[in-house]
């Protein structure tokens, strides 16, 4: 059974992590710049779209790119699924629209989170320090900011990886993708057991295992966090 | 000023899903059960303001419906998750020792799994239906609340206004029911909104997948699944459930951010 979930869990595995750092490329700017002009319209406007991101269900949002892209404007792909193995082109034609899906969804949580950071960073005394002696505004937020208020958001992404691992078999159902949430569901419907029970421990694993790696990962970018 | 007009959005969506479930109850347009196979598939109409489905159903009685049938599972399953997650976790909370110990390690294990596909294995089990669809989700986030509620009274057993009514002759379980649960409500309120909103997400994940609610009775989630074949011809099948859950996600989402600004300064973000 290990090779079947091995196998489907590629799938997965890409579209989760490619979403996942794509997300995280867009909303830790953009939290960051909304701190940066807290109050402003832009801030509101961050803030704005944060939540209504946080409020679309993903199939949602799935079907409608499909209905927009698949068959109103013909631009990509309806159903499919071809291995990266075979034809990376290809198999990244098929990929784009769930991995667009799950990253705008998560820009919503991780930016929420990586406002809230800066703000409390921005207030604090070596920031206003830095100000003081003249370091440039884009050096204050590059250097001194964005470091330590990366260290929050970093958690979460953890959490998000989780929290994808256990939506995907949604995404999976709307693109019509052999993953590992596929799997999950279509053994379910089928009333076979021991798989599902393999995609669930398999799942949990993974998720146990994510955050652990996220974890060791801290003293990388905060060297007061040592690894005991 | 800005959270304000949160509030306020967020309360009038919140307001008006609660409000279009009731009225389900009571009255919908049409018979959202109905079939009319001479009206299958209209745009909306004069007639049918959301059009029908393939089924010639109309689509926004159906929507309504599944407003209340979704706000259902979703106040009972919040229901079920905060009533025994909070036994579990003032339990722990408050006794500590050997008792705390066994059932965070139980509490932890299960909340190695993420809530949704703990749901997704115990469908299987109670089979796809409201009560099972309740069960499952409530089981699925009681972890959640225990570790909430245990970490809370956890703090608040300390204060001394509890030391004070154990030393006035107070028995454990006067202190507890009296004092502790009390001053715990404000965050098991905040977390009893987002897990309104999260449930209800859930829910039409499930149902979506066709492991929730079964048809013929509408929920927003079986709707979208169902109008997945007849997207291209009528996409006011995939628009209106979809939007409705949006929408009410919107208004919890929103009001429970205020209620956290407003009651758990801790919390509050900027």
């Amino acid at each position: 059974m290990l090779p079947l979930i091995l196998e489907r869990f590629q799938v997965s595995a890409v579209i989760v992590l490619v979403a996942v750092a794509a997300a995280t490329c867009i909303a830790v700017p953009a939290g960051l710049i909304a701190a940066w002009k807290q109050n402003s319209a832009l801030d509101f406007a961050v803030v704005s779209s944060a939540a209504l991101l946080l409020s679309i269900p993903s199939f949602w949002l799935g079907l409608l790119l499909l209905l927009l892209f698949g068959l109103k404007l013909k631009w990509l792909p309806v159903i499919g699924y071809v291995p990266f193995s075979e034809n990376f082109w290809q198999a990244a034609v098929f990929m784009l629209l769930p991995i667009v899906t799950l990253t705008v969804l998560e820009i919503g949580v991780l930016t929420r989170m990586a406002r809230a950071a800066s703000i409390e960073v921005l207030r604090l005394e070596y920031v206003t320090h830095a100000r003081a002696k003249g370091v440039p505004e884009w050096l204050v937020l590059g250097r001194h900011v964005l470091p330590n208020a990366f260290a929050p958001t970093w958690t979460l992404i953890g959490l998000v990886l989780g929290h994808l691992l256990g939506g995907i078999a949604v995404i999976e159902t709307v693109f019509t993708l052999p993953g590992l949430g596929r799997l999950l569901v279509d053994s379910i419907f089928a009333r076979d057991y021991p798989v599902v029970q393999g995609c669930l421990l398999f799942t949990a694993v993974i998720y146990v295992v994510v955050n652990l790696i996220v974890d060791l990962c801290y003293p990388l970018f905060d060297p007061r966090v040592a690894v005991a | 000023m800005r959270w304000r007009a949160n509030t306020v959005i967020g309360g009038a969506l919140t307001a008006l899903a609660l409000g279009t479930a009731l009225t389900a109850a009571f009255w919908t347009p049409f018979d959202p059960l109905r079939v009319n196979l001479r009206a299958r598939l209209q745009p909306p109409s004069s007639l049918y303001w959301l059009g029908t489905d393939e089924f010639g159903r109309d689509v926004l009685s159906r929507v309504m419906a599944g407003a209340g049938t979704s706000v259902v599972v979703a106040l009972s399953t919040v229901a079920l998750a905060i009533s025994i997650g909070v036994v579990v976790g003032g339990v722990a909370g408050y006794l500590r020792g050997w008792t705390d110990r066994i059932i965070m390690a139980v509490n932890d294990a299960l909340l190695a799994f993420p809530g949704i596909l703990l749901a997704l294995a115990m469908m299987i089990v109670l089979g796809a239906n409201k009560s099972g669809l309740v069960l499952a989700l409530g089981l699925a986030y009681i972890p959640s609340v225990a570790r909430v509620v245990r970490g809370t009274v956890l703090s608040i057993r300390e204060k001394e206004y509890i030391e004070a009514s154990r030393v006035i002759g107070n028995s454990e379980l006067y202190s507890m029911v009296r004092h502790v649960l009390p001053n715990a409500v404000a965050p098991v309120a905040v977390l009893a909104t987002s897990m309104f909103g999260w449930v209800l997400l859930a829910e039409s994940a499930l149902s979506f997948l066709g492991l929730g609610v079964p048809p013929p009775a509408p929920t927003w989630g079986n709707m979208l699944a169902a109008s997945r074949p007849y997207m291209e011809t009528a996409a006011w099948l995939s628009i209106a459930p979809g939007l409705c859950i949006a929408l009410t996600l919107l208004g919890i989402n929103l009001l429970g951010d205020s209620l956290r600004d407003r009651l758990d300064p801790r919390m509050a973000h900027g």
